[in-house]
């Protein structure tokens, strides 16, 4: 598992550069976002970081290569799946670096809530969680048309109908006045429960994956 | 002793192509080569060995392990090197060596640099900046650095230089002579086989057409030409691929003795190479398709 990591890690190296521009960047164009451009850093950054890996497989035919390894496929559908978390947290550790780097000229950015990084985690748990299936089901190529379908649904249609509220959602009166650690913990544990489950579809899709 | 590939009505079904019922198997320690024109099927038919693709019906065994129940095990015993190698051109080789190796349970180190050596490949250097031989060296470095037993090749030798090809089939002479490891080489350049395989597996259009030794097939097999008087002569033969000429005729024949018997005096016979038998077969059954 760690050496596909590292397999990610070491092939993109160079893409890391443009997550810290998402870091510097994103809170200056989001700036009436305050300390939630945090949740528009962390989703930028894992889709980007995700996608690229998955865009280098394609590129250079590695999906059989790897499949050709003595390696259990599911092993390598799981690995992008533990890489979420870790990006989203290195998302998190290089938004906080920026901001407080830029704090003398841009103060308020720094984020004092837990509740931003977990909501991040769950919006990018989200949405990687939708666009993996399809990936592992099509193949890159095939589901770049669904990623269209996937960012106009996150950055377009939920925004504009006002998430919750708009919809006329009302949240039960226990979430409603529960702490901010409890909405938290929330938090983190639907986005590992939407993982799990299209993890879940992910490795029966690649079981299945002709190369 | 054991094969150590054994394919037994192999299976495989796409809309417009089919894999029909191919069977073959490799002894240990001989080198095995897999010809057809572009689109016969070889590909197909390693992709099913390394359960790339699924398999419609037959069996496949490496070393008696079936390569579906037994899939991580066949793998490790398993040195693939495939036309388009797949490795990731950000990475140097000695990189991608690193990611790659911790997944064989005999991973040899010494053994790597020494082929790299041989190879004459500088590990620090970029995959992305290699030419498409040393891309294939690389992969061949890669597949004997685990003590592989089957070494499973697909098309190796396409689009390289007659240098790199002859530096490609000397190590696996080698490799064979060594002992340690048996090939299964899939190819259109039937004059590498000519050098170095011992047996020959044949397929067109997803179907057997011949499976022996090579030199049996180089012996019994003859490319005959003669006038009409000896195709009439020949009507109980069967010919294979006959290209009618102005005078006469020439066809192969998998019996060259019985056709020189039944033709009479004056029919000219030659040992065809594996390409003219390849040519042959393909033209007859296109031949067979009108």
């Amino acid at each position: 598992m760690l050496g596909l990591m590292i397999r990610d890690l070491m092939v993109q190296r160079k893409r890391l550069w443009v997550m810290v521009m998402y870091c510097v960047l994103f809170p200056v164009l989001f700036k009436s976002m305050e300390q939630a451009a945090l949740v528009v850093v962390m989703i930028a950054s894992v889709y980007m970081m995700l996608l690229t890996a998955f865009a280098y497989d394609d590129k250079y035919n590695a999906d059989g290569t790897m499949a050709s390894l003595p390696i259990k496929r599911e092993m390598l559908v799981m690995v992008r799946y533990f890489e979420v978390p870790i990006l989203a947290i290195t998302a998190v550790l290089l938004y906080m670096l920026a901001t407080a780097l830029m704090a003398p000229w841009m103060p308020g950015l720094f984020p004092t809530q837990l509740l931003l990084p977990a909501a991040g985690f769950l919006a990018a748990s989200l949405m990687s969680g939708l666009y993996m299936p399809i990936i592992y089901r099509f193949g890159y190529v095939k589901a770049r048309i669904f990623n269209l379908v996937i960012f106009m649904l996150f950055f377009g249609v939920i925004p504009v109908t006002g998430i919750i509220g708009g919809w006329g959602i009302e949240l039960p009166v226990w979430l409603a006045t529960a702490s901010e650690g409890l909405v938290t913990l929330l938090l983190i544990v639907a986005g590992i429960a939407v993982l799990t489950i299209s993890c879940m579809i992910s490795m029966r899709m690649y079981r299945k994956r002709e190369f | 002793m054991q094969d150590v590939l054994k394919v037994e009505g192999l299976t495989k079904q796409y809309e417009d192509f089919m894999l029909d019922g191919i069977s073959f198997s490799l002894p240990p320690g001989y080198i095995m080569g897999f010809i057809g024109a572009n689109g016969a099927g070889k590909t197909t038919t390693i992709k099913l060995i390394m359960n790339l693709i699924k398999k419609d019906a037959g069996t496949i065994e490496v070393m008696g392990m079936d390569n579906i129940r037994e899939e991580r095990s066949v793998k490790d015993k398993i040195g693939f090197v495939y036309d388009n190698a797949g490795f990731y051109e950000e990475l140097s080789m000695e990189q991608m060596k690193n990611i790659i190796s911790r997944y064989y349970t005999r991973w040899d180190e010494t053994a790597y640099k020494r082929y790299l050596k041989r190879l004459g490949l500088k590990k620090n250097k970029k995959i992305g900046d290699l030419s498409k031989g040393m891309r294939m060296k690389y992969a061949l470095a890669m597949a004997l650095s685990h003590h592989a037993e089957l070494l499973l090749m697909d098309e190796p030798t396409s689009g390289l230089d007659p240098v790199i090809r002859a530096e490609l089939l000397g190590v696996l002479q080698e490799v064979i002579e060594e002992g340690d490891c048996s090939v299964f080489f899939s190819t259109h350049i039937t004059s590498d086989l000519d050098k170095v395989a011992d047996y020959v597996v044949m397929i067109h259009d997803g179907e057997m057409i011949f499976n022996d030794a090579k030199d049996r097939l180089l012996e019994h097999y003859r490319l005959v030409k003669g006038t009409q008087g000896h195709l009439s002569n020949l009507g109980g033969q069967r010919l294979i691929g006959t290209d009618r000429l102005p005078h006469g005729f020439s066809a192969l024949v998998a019996d060259g003795r019985a056709a020189a018997k039944a033709a009479g005096e004056g029919l000219v016979l030659e040992r065809p190479t594996l390409e003219d038998m390849m040519l042959y077969h393909v033209r007859d059954a296109a031949g067979r398709l009108v």
